[in-house]
């Protein structure tokens, strides 16, 4: 479960002064929920999520995952929440261009030290599931956008994160690919996994099971999703 | 760490390019500093390797000679076996530079009782006068030695030694003053960096019918070699280790401002701030041991150019190149460490978005 309490973000603005990304936002996300951020940009979604996933500490506000005041711990024990309990998914994909998908997907593993052989079969075993079993060896410009975001989700997974955090998962991607990893996200979830995922599209927002909409770094809107209310 | 060294050589593997480029650089300059080094070395183990004299014991020392002095006993029974050049050029081999095989004796030159050198490669007919002798004598044109009067050609330089008290002629000459031939002394110059003391003991456990005895000092020309390297050799090579030092960080710098969108990555994934550090550290330290170990070969080899007489490979190469090549990787190391810790430390979030 994610709690955030009273948030704020301000950095300083290139004119000089202070920008508000955001503005004592409270937010509580319970376990297995699907929820979508959404607003315009610069309204504070990214940042709002990378200070939910110990990225970015904020200037006031709490944010607690699972019982763990995220930024009570040193940078060490937030790198190591990051590793075990979060996995992040990134619009470009971030995957590291001189591994191959299957060492891309093994790197949080090993990351945990949980060594190479069990770390390599768990890879395996979501990258066959995600439909790139044969593509292990390629390297990240070798395969296409759709191949790299599922590659890319394959390793947010691989360390079996309580929290999956999307930023703008489907932003490169062409409409089917971003229908595949739109299917996969839902998938997930509705085998339990929790996710948060920012976007623009309103169509994927409304596949999350709550929409949350953001204006200047506050929230002005949280409501279950039409799927949802169509369910 | 284990993760960072697998990440960093991971990396190395898929795109070396820059890297390479970085390790020719280092090798090309820790090879001249390899070369100069080795060079310097071996002419310090040649002026300090000189056997001076595989000879009968001394008997006599003329009045104000050291206790290296060179004149011998009338000759007799004091004489080299025939066969002792060759067997010292034999038992010497590769670790030879040069050889002298000479004949010393004590005769009166001048009314003065004084070593009396037969060498080759003097002119017939001519002596050389030692510089202290010279002094002595008034610096004269010629000199009196057995019933004859030898027209001087030259002074010889002052080496501090007992020749400078000793007149030099023809080897065939001086044997033509005692009515023999053969030879009491032979002088050994060893190659640069082959190791005196195993030269001496091979020598002496060699059965030469003769003693062997270490000069206290090295050949003019080794030292003048060694005093004009000892000069300058501390500066070219700090100057070069700056260029590697330099070289290496620009890499660094270059390698950090295009991969921030992967540090960011892998610090997202939970990578800590020693990994990441780590990773661009190893690299680094990896080009430069890459780059010193090629120089450092590449060294060896041109300090053989560099100078002729130099060496077969000594204890002393060994350690040098080891030297070499360890310091280019502490170099590496240093030159990419304040870069790293500043990447590693930096907040990414900003950088997540370059992909």
């Amino acid at each position: 479960m994610i709690e955030i309490h009273e948030v704020s973000r301000t950095f300083a603005a290139p004119g000089g002064g202070e920008v508000k990304a955001l503005d004592g936002v409270s937010l509580r996300i319970g376990q297995g929920e699907l929820v979508a951020i959404v607003g315009a940009s610069g309204s504070g979604k990214s940042t709002l999520l990378f200070t939910m996933g110990g990225l970015s500490a904020p200037t006031g506000g709490r944010v607690v995952l699972d019982g763990q005041a995220v930024y009570d711990l040193d940078q060490g024990g937030r790198a190591a929440l990051r590793r075990d309990a979060i996995g992040f998914v990134f619009q470009t994909f971030n995957l590291v261009p001189y591994l191959t998908t299957l060492e891309n997907v093994m790197l949080p593993a090993i990351l945990a030290k949980r060594g190479r052989r069990e770390a390599e079969a768990g890879a395996m075993r979501l990258l066959e599931r995600l439909g790139l079993g044969d593509r292990r060896h390629h390297r990240p410009a070798q395969l296409s956008v759709g191949e790299r975001q599922r590659a890319g989700i394959a390793r947010s997974l691989v360390n079996d994160p309580g929290v999956i955090l999307a930023d703008e998962p489907t932003g490169n991607l062409d409409p089917e690919s971003a229908g595949h990893v739109v299917a996969l996200l839902r998938q997930l979830n509705e085998e339990g996994q929790t996710i948060v995922l920012v976007t623009h599209d309103a169509d994927l927002a409304e596949q999350a099971s709550r929409v949350v909409r953001l204006r200047a770094g506050r929230i002005i809107e949280d409501r279950p999703s039409m799927r949802k209310l169509a369910s | 760490m284990r993760t960072g060294t697998w990440l960093a050589f991971r990396e190395l593997r898929a795109r070396g390019g820059r890297a390479l480029l970085a390790a020719a650089l280092v090798a090309a300059a820790a090879a001249l500093g390899c070369g100069l080094e080795l060079v310097a070395l071996g002419r310090e183990e040649a002026a300090n390797a000189r056997i001076d004299g595989v000879g009968p014991a001394l008997r006599v020392i003329p009045t104000g000679v050291s206790g290296t002095g060179l004149a011998r006993l009338d000759l007799g029974p004091e004489l080299l076996p025939a066969e002792a050049v060759g067997q010292v050029e034999a038992i010497l081999g590769a670790d030879l530079r040069e050889l002298r095989a000479r004949l010393v004796l004590q005769r009166v030159v001048s009314g003065r009782t004084v070593p009396v050198i037969g060498a080759p490669g003097v002119p017939p007919g001519v002596a050389l006068l030692g510089a202290a002798l010279a002094e002595a004598l008034g610096h004269p044109r010629r000199v009196d030695l057995g019933g004859r009067a030898w027209p001087v050609q030259s002074v010889q330089e002052a080496t501090g030694t007992a020749e400078d008290g000793a007149v030099v002629v023809a080897l065939a000459e001086a044997q033509a003053l005692v009515g023999r031939g053969g030879v009491n002394e032979v002088q050994v110059f060893l190659r640069a960096g082959a190791p005196p003391r195993a030269a001496v003991s091979r020598l002496q456990a060699a059965t030469l019918q003769a003693r062997v005895v270490p000069g206290a000092r090295g050949a003019p020309a080794d030292e003048e070699v060694q005093g004009a390297l000892s000069k300058g050799r501390y500066l070219a090579q700090g100057v070069l280790a700056v260029l590697i030092a330099l070289g290496l960080s620009v890499m660094a710098h270059l390698d950090a401002a295009e991969r921030r969108a992967e540090v960011a990555t892998l610090r997202a994934i939970g990578a800590g701030a020693d990994t990441v550090w780590w990773t661009m550290v190893a690299r680094s330290l990896a080009v430069g041991l890459a780059g010193g170990t090629a120089g450092a070969v590449s060294g060896l080899a041109l300090s053989a150019l560099m100078d002729q007489g130099s060496a077969p490979v000594s204890a002393a190469t060994w350690t040098t190149m080891l030297l070499v090549a360890a310091g280019c990787a502490l170099l590496g190391a240093l030159a990419a460490g304040p870069v790293a810790l500043a990447m590693a430390r930096r907040d990414s979030v900003p950088w997540l978005q370059e992909g």
